[in-house]
């Protein structure tokens, strides 16, 4: 008896021990510090040049779900608007704006999200209902479907594990390289540790072979160790295509830096990225509240509202800068906090990602930076005026470098 | 030996104290301001049905399937709203 007393007493420390190990694990987040903040030099600044107008029909709302500037072989110059209720795109002459020119109806996909018009007998369609991409011709009949979950049971949850997910937005074009379509998606919840360092969030669909490959992993500094980011506005991936055609460059909403992802290799690199004047980001503290699985949405809210957080990132290849928004903090006190109310910047950098200034447009009442791409007038951002109940016009803002 | 016991027993006591104060420190508690939080048809494709294996996007309003989930309150199943 005098023996087994302390192997007792041992196994309840133990056990104890680890207990506590499992329950203090998250409890440690991250604090992502802008080391740049307050000593960057401006040099640019953006400046109103403008709106653009697009008529919309009585279906089609503004801040639609998604949109795709594209050219025809002629060179003409084209937007096209998904109009999810009314299951149309919807296709402009850029330069006219007004009357959309061309139609194509979409009513066989389920749950159309996101699409992409190579040209008008080669249409893709993102299928969020089944997690496809579909190709239409140009009579809007599906002439091949592509899972982008290899066929897998969608009921049995584990291949949310293996697979990202996908919230389409128009700044985030998808992007066509060297016959793949390059599709980003991303791990929607907190990205467990266990699979932080294989989970790739990168669709590349052959649309030879339609064999699709996934690319790109999360910073794992910033995402992995368990650090909660319990929400998809705080696990989302904005991106555009470098110049060279060979690169990704990759804008994470918790990070000042970008990532700069090779296509064709698994080789990345990380640069400084960040704002002038966004603060220090930190992940969900668990301590915070009780249930650790799940944080309560009210405090996700107001941590959203009260991070820095930044945007889509968007290369103009008519001045060689880039583009990067920043949905701004919200004082923690003093303020209601509502998330329309965040001001909406965009950071300007050059080439190599040297920071050259950065202009406040407005605010997210006002202003829908996820559907935003460059022209040769200038920077396009989605503006719905507060007092628009008609809901007549796809309205965009352009925004053109100056010095300052 | 009793080094050890006494040793065994200090390593419980601390650790006790840790798990404790790491179950009971929250400083946030559930309120009920999340409806004053809420943007516009925040929950439209939210809903909630037997399924229930997902959970609701307080910012995008959309339910997302979470494996495992211990707080999962809305059927992600496409369409099914």
């Amino acid at each position: 008896m005098s023996l087994r007393m302390p192997l007792i007493l041992h196994s309840i420390a133990y056990a104890i021990i680890i207990c506590c190990f499992i329950s203090c694990k998250n409890s440690a987040g991250i604090e992502i510090k802008n080391d740049k903040r307050g000593s960057l030099k401006a040099a640019k600044m953006l400046a109103l040049n403008g709106d653009k107008k697009f008529s919309l029909d009585s279906l089609s709302a503004p801040r639609p779900p998604y949109i795709q500037l594209y050219n025809d072989a002629n060179g003409n110059e084209y937007l096209a608007m998904l109009s999810g209720y009314s299951k149309n795109i919807f296709i402009y002459n850029y330069d006219s704006a007004n009357n959309p020119v061309n139609q194509i109806p979409i009513s066989t996909v389920q749950m159309p999200l996101a699409f992409h018009i190579r040209n008008m007998d080669s249409i893709y369609v993102y299928n969020d209902k089944m997690m496809e991409m579909i190709l239409l011709n140009n009579k809007s009949e599906i002439v091949s479907k592509v899972s982008l979950i290899n066929n897998e049971n969608m009921k049995d949850l584990s291949w949310t594990n293996r697979y990202p997910q996908y919230v389409p937005h128009g700044v985030n074009a998808i992007i066509e390289h060297e016959g793949k379509l390059v599709f980003p998606g991303q791990f929607i919840w907190t990205l467990p540790d266990t699979i932080a360092q294989q989970f790739r969030f990168t669709s590349l669909i052959d649309v030879n072979s339609n064999k699709v490959n996934y690319v790109h992993k999360y910073p794992y500094n910033i995402y992995g160790h368990g650090y909660l980011w319990d929400e998809p506005m705080f696990t989302g991936v904005y991106y555009d295509i470098m110049p060279d055609n060979k690169k990704m460059v990759y804008s994470f909403p918790v990070s000042h830096d970008l990532v700069i992802s090779d296509l064709d290799a698994d080789k990345e690199t990380t640069v400084y990225g960040g704002s002038n004047e966004a603060a220090s980001i930190t992940s969900l503290d668990a301590d915070k509240f009780k249930k650790k699985s799940a944080a309560p949405n009210e405090y996700i809210y107001q941590k959203a509202c009260t991070s820095d957080l930044y945007g889509g990132i968007l290369y103009d290849k008519y001045r060689d800068v880039y583009y990067r928004f920043l949905r701004k903090a919200l004082p923690e006190k003093g303020v209601r906090l509502r998330w329309e109310n965040k001001k909406v910047a965009v950071v300007v950098m050059d080439k190599d990602f040297k920071y050259l200034g950065e202009t406040e447009l407005g605010d997210l009442n006002e202003f829908y930076p996820d559907n935003s791409f460059v022209t040769k007038e200038g920077l396009n951002v989605e503006y719905v005026a507060p007092n628009d109940v008609e809901e007549k016009f796809l309205t965009f803002r352009i925004f053109r470098l100056k010095d300052i | 030996m009793k080094k050890k016991i006494y040793g065994a027993l200090g390593v419980a006591a601390i650790a006790l104290a840790a798990f404790l104060t790491t179950n009971t420190s929250s400083s946030a508690s559930d309120t009920t301001l999340f409806s004053l939080f809420k943007i516009n048809a925040a929950n439209a494709e939210c809903c909630s049905t037997p399924i229930n294996n997902g959970r609701c996007s307080s910012l995008t309003g959309n339910c997302y399937p979470d494996a495992g989930g211990s707080n999962n309150n809305c059927d992600s199943t496409k369409g099914n709203c």
